[in-house]
């Protein structure tokens, strides 16, 4: 019962959010340089073609009229076509969203994956060789651009030893090397918050008091440390998982895969503003799910927490 | 009370760490014997290393910091000091158990009480899940937390303080200890609280006959739950008899000082008396005795040699060369 209610908050908390960022975009794209007639005519077209053009879009009329149509085309979840290719922004999004997910989930779990095993690692044996391991590679992780890293990716594992395909998505197999890249720069950033997270939870009190309870230290650690520590991780780890949510530019750039970065992007540079408004809406929505889920799991891990 | 044989016996324990490059002296010569079925009290003042005595009987002292330098502890005559930290474990929890000061501190704020108790009782007991859940729940029916298995589900910051020390007493006397150790458990109650943990304590120590090291800097809580005391003083045991002996008839100055220390509606108007001087320096390592320096009746002798640890009158321990003297002061 509480849940719903929390929930119901939640929903209205996104959906102000979502006027605000839709209006600032909706602006801001329109105050910008660049008229999307201009791109689509090319720079040579005559101005009564421009004309034609603008009338077409839409664009000609008054911001105002502009503004509150948009507003109440949203309202019913309709974000109108694409500019340049005509085609519904929404199946636009939906076609580019599975590739986007499964390369933000698998990221996600490579970062986790090694991050936290190798965080909780360096916490324990503080100062030891494979602590110095865990923050040098740590820091060569949040110091290499990822744009790098895949290319060294690519010329490693799919030109010099081809075992992952030089581009496409046609098989799973393709997915590993951008995933890797996006997951090793994750790993990076966990790593250290897992560490720190550790090294503060192992000098509480309650350690000590786990250990005069004779417990054995791998419990004390995976169980009572790691619970606690778990926290700050979710935060950073949601954060992270929300923006590779919005597209990976670099790494779909990278590995030529369409995902929402580069249509996102290639929006952008068109003026393309039906495309670039439903993808700010999009994003933000994913951004507040995340969110959710991971105050959802901040209240399961630590149950001081209470969802208000 | 003498009459058993100790369970177990610290003899002239003596650690140090490191403190700024330096080494500092945390316990310089412990000599503690502790019974079944008996409470001992072990007081002082912060930093006289009462909590570092209490983490040594244990196996706890922070490994980096703290060195063992020299002396014995024996459980049931065997040595713990030597043991693997394997074997140590066995004995924590199951033999000797320890609350704390600050149980919100102490309690894990993640798991339930109710899988705080278990997981202590399933290490130690090898119960499966049922069994130990019944029998958490007789443990907290048993320290007055209820049968009905709430406190059992609640998480510690959902309990009050006193009903988290009773929640810490639970785990501590879940496996049935010979041996409890409760460091400061009333400090951070209140009054009423405080007389409800120590009558608690008091009547679990009669029904499982164990024996309990109560550390306290309070004396007046001291007088209410040991039986017999130990005075600690820079990390020296300084005398150590009958709570009533103790109170009675004090065979060392600082002891007598503390006891003056002590408000007392009897002595109404007058001024408490404070002991002058500071607390030795942990890095001092005087030849003679840890308190001449602050003591009243302190002569050349005091300052030259150290005096030791023995036995002045029946059961009566003093490390004093005057004890004789002190309850004149």
């Amino acid at each position: 019962m509480n849940l719903v209610k929390y929930a119901a908050k939640r929903v209205l908390r996104l959906i102000i959010t979502l006027f605000i960022v839709s209006t600032i975009i909706f602006f801001v794209i329109r105050v910008i340089p660049g008229d999307p007639a201009l791109i689509i005519g090319g720079v040579d077209a005559k101005p009564a073609d421009l004309e034609a053009i603008r009338a077409r879009l839409g664009t000609d009329r008054p911001l105002s009229t502009q503004y509150a149509e948009f507003l109440w085309s949203i309202l019913h979840l309709d974000f109108g076509r694409s500019m340049i290719s005509d085609e519904p922004v929404t199946s636009l999004i939906l076609q580019r969203f599975p590739l986007t997910l499964a390369l933000a989930v698998l990221g996600l779990l490579i970062g986790i994956l090694i991050a936290v095993p190798l965080g909780v690692l360096s916490a324990v044996k503080r100062w030891s060789g494979w602590d110095y391991l865990g923050l040098v590679l740590s820091q060569l992780g949040m110091a290499i651009p990822s744009f790098w890293l895949g290319i060294l990716l690519l010329l490693v594992l799919a030109i010099r030893f081809p075992i992952f395909p030089l581009f496409g998505v046609d098989s799973g197999a393709g997915l590993v090397l951008p995933a890797l890249s996006l997951g090793l720069a994750r790993a990076a950033i966990l790593l250290r918050h897992t560490r720190a997270s550790m090294i503060e939870e192992l000098s509480k009190e309650y350690i000590v008091a786990a250990r005069a309870k004779g417990l054995p230290e791998t419990l004390i650690r995976y169980k009572h440390a790691l619970k606690n520590a778990l926290l700050p991780i979710i935060t950073i780890a949601g954060i992270e998982f929300g923006y590779m949510l919005g597209g990976a530019i670099i790494v779909e750039q990278v590995f030529s895969l369409p995902g929402l970065g580069r249509l996102f992007l290639y929006a952008i540079y068109q003026r393309d503003f039906p495309l670039i408004q439903g993808g700010v809406v999009f994003i933000a929505v994913i951004f507040s799910v995340v969110n959710f889920v991971a105050d959802m799991l901040y209240s399961i891990v630590n149950p001081k927490i209470r969802l208000e | 009370m003498g009459a058993a044989e100790p369970l177990i016996v610290i003899e002239n324990l003596r650690v140090e760490f490191a403190q700024d490059g330096q080494r500092a002296i945390a316990l310089r010569g412990v000599d503690i014997s502790l019974y079944k079925n008996e409470v001992h009290g072990l007081v002082g003042e912060s930093g006289s290393g009462k909590t570092i005595t209490a983490m040594s009987i244990v196996g706890l002292l922070p490994r980096q910091a703290l060195k063992l330098l020299s002396g014995s502890i024996r459980y049931e005559g065997r040595e713990l000091l030597s043991r693997s930290e394997e074997e140590l474990r066995s004995y924590r929890g199951s033999k000797i158990a320890m609350i704390f000061q600050e149980p919100a501190k102490y309690l894990n704020p993640a798991f339930t009480v109710g899988e705080q108790i278990r997981e202590t009782i399933r290490e130690h007991m090898g119960l499966d899940r049922s069994q130990a859940n019944a029998r958490a729940r007789e443990l907290l029916a048993l320290v007055g937390l209820g049968n009905d298995g709430r406190v059992l589900a609640a998480y510690p910051h959902e309990l009050s303080s006193g009903m988290k020390q009773r929640a810490m007493i639970a785990i501590a006397i879940s496996c049935n200890p010979d041996f409890l150790i409760a460091d400061e458990p009333t400090t951070s109650l209140d009054v009423t609280l405080q007389a409800q943990i120590l009558k608690l304590l008091r009547t679990l120590k009669d029904m499982k006959k164990m024996g309990v090291l109560f550390i306290s800097h309070d004396l007046s809580v001291i007088k209410e739950i040991a039986d017999r005391v130990s005075v600690i003083y820079a990390g020296k045991i300084v005398e150590s008899t009958s709570v009533t002996r103790l109170f009675g008839h004090p065979m060392h100055p600082y002891t007598r000082l503390l006891l003056m220390s002590i408000p007392d509606a009897r002595r109404k108007g007058r001024r408490l008396a404070a002991i002058a001087g500071q607390v030795l320096d942990a890095r001092a390592d005087p030849q003679g005795c840890v308190f001449a320096p602050r003591c009243p009746m302190a002569r050349d002798l005091c300052f030259k040699e150290s005096p030791t640890f023995i036995a002045h009158e029946q059961d009566h321990m003093s490390a004093c060369h005057f004890a004789e003297e002190a309850w004149k002061l």
